[in-house]
């Protein structure tokens, strides 16, 4: 292949409209004129370049637009739920030492209790006492929650 | 690629905002950015339609994003590259964000030097994935001729970025 064959193939190369076996035949001939091997090299630079940036986004940048914020959003409710958690735990020990440590159940009867007589607690709190004490399976976070309500209300 | 639409606008849009969102991500790197210009492009567009439809929407809209992705990155501050000697060492492993954000933008900003017909036969190559045969029966040119401007669209983004990026050497 002379100059001028690799001059006119030059663009199918780098455009990547060879076949295989053509790239093989013109990589081999372009050994033989080293100034074209390094013009070619060096729009085959760029050209990488440009296609760098136009493959497959990178994690980093793909994550931009909406996606890039979930994770936050994520740990925001987990620290939010870890904070009640604890706090709900913590207020309820506190409260059970000084009653000289009554059962979740108990304090979702005395919620129940009071809800009988009237004012002490709102609404939704009678309502989800209530719940609670139809299903025994509720989460051990959910009498946390219920007992943190009662020490605040108290 | 997709079928050429009819008269509707509505069946238009939602034939080519797909392309013209890829054509704008591929260019800017951000999917805000990208959006963007899928609205500004098809407000043109619109614009466009009234006075006169281009024969070719495909061409047309591929057009109107690389030359809003300009307008989008000329209208900007860019943040001065490492000059003198300072070449970043540009796609080899995994480059930092930022890094890849100021070459797509020095890619764009060496597309604006380049002339129309460089640069549009460059982006529907390498942005679009057209073959030159396409290429030269959208715009209506010799094979060999879309060949030509596409060397020299590449020679001149190289004179453009050598010095401020270093390619790797194999060019992967």
């Amino acid at each position: 292949m002379d100059k001028r064959a690799i001059e006119e193939q030059m663009a199918d190369y780098l455009g990547g409209e060879l076949s295989e076996e053509k790239v093989a035949r013109f990589e081999a001939a372009l050994t033989r004129h080293p100034d074209l091997e390094k013009e070619i090299g060096e729009l085959k630079g760029t050209l990488g370049l440009i296609r760098s940036m136009t493959g497959p986004e990178s994690s980093v940048e793909s994550s931009e637009g909406g996606r890039r914020h979930w994770p936050w959003a994520l740990c925001r409710y987990a620290a939010v739920l870890i904070l009640a958690f604890t706090a709900g735990y913590f207020c309820r020990g506190e409260s059970g030492s000084e009653r000289g440590g009554p059962s979740p159940r108990s304090d979702l009867a005395a919620v129940s209790t009071t809800s009988s007589g009237g004012s002490e607690h709102e609404p939704w709190e009678l309502a989800f006492a209530q719940a609670y004490s139809s299903h025994a399976s509720s989460s051990r976070l959910a009498r946390s929650f219920v007992a943190l309500n009662q020490s605040l209300n108290r | 690629m997709a079928t050429p639409p009819g008269a509707d606008p509505a069946e238009l849009f939602e034939s080519f905002r797909g392309d013209v969102y890829l054509w704008g991500r591929r260019l800017l790197g951000s999917h805000h950015d990208a959006l963007d210009l899928v609205q500004d492009v098809f407000l043109r567009w619109f614009e466009q339609v009234r006075r006169s439809k281009p024969r070719n929407p495909r061409g047309w809209l591929r057009r109107a994003t690389v030359n809003r992705a300009i307008d989008l990155i000329r209208s900007r501050e860019r943040k001065a590259l490492p000059a003198g000697g300072g070449a970043v060492a540009a796609p080899a492993g995994p480059m930092k964000a930022c890094e890849r954000m100021e070459l797509r933008r020095d890619i764009v900003a060496g597309l604006q030097r380049l002339t129309d017909i460089q640069r549009a036969v460059l982006v529907a190559k390498e942005y679009d994935g057209m073959t030159f045969a396409q290429i030269g029966a959208e715009m209506d040119k010799a094979v060999t001729t879309v060949k030509t401007h596409y060397l020299r669209a590449v020679a001149g983004l190289r004179s453009h970025l050598a010095g401020r990026w270093k390619p790797e050497r194999d060019g992967a």
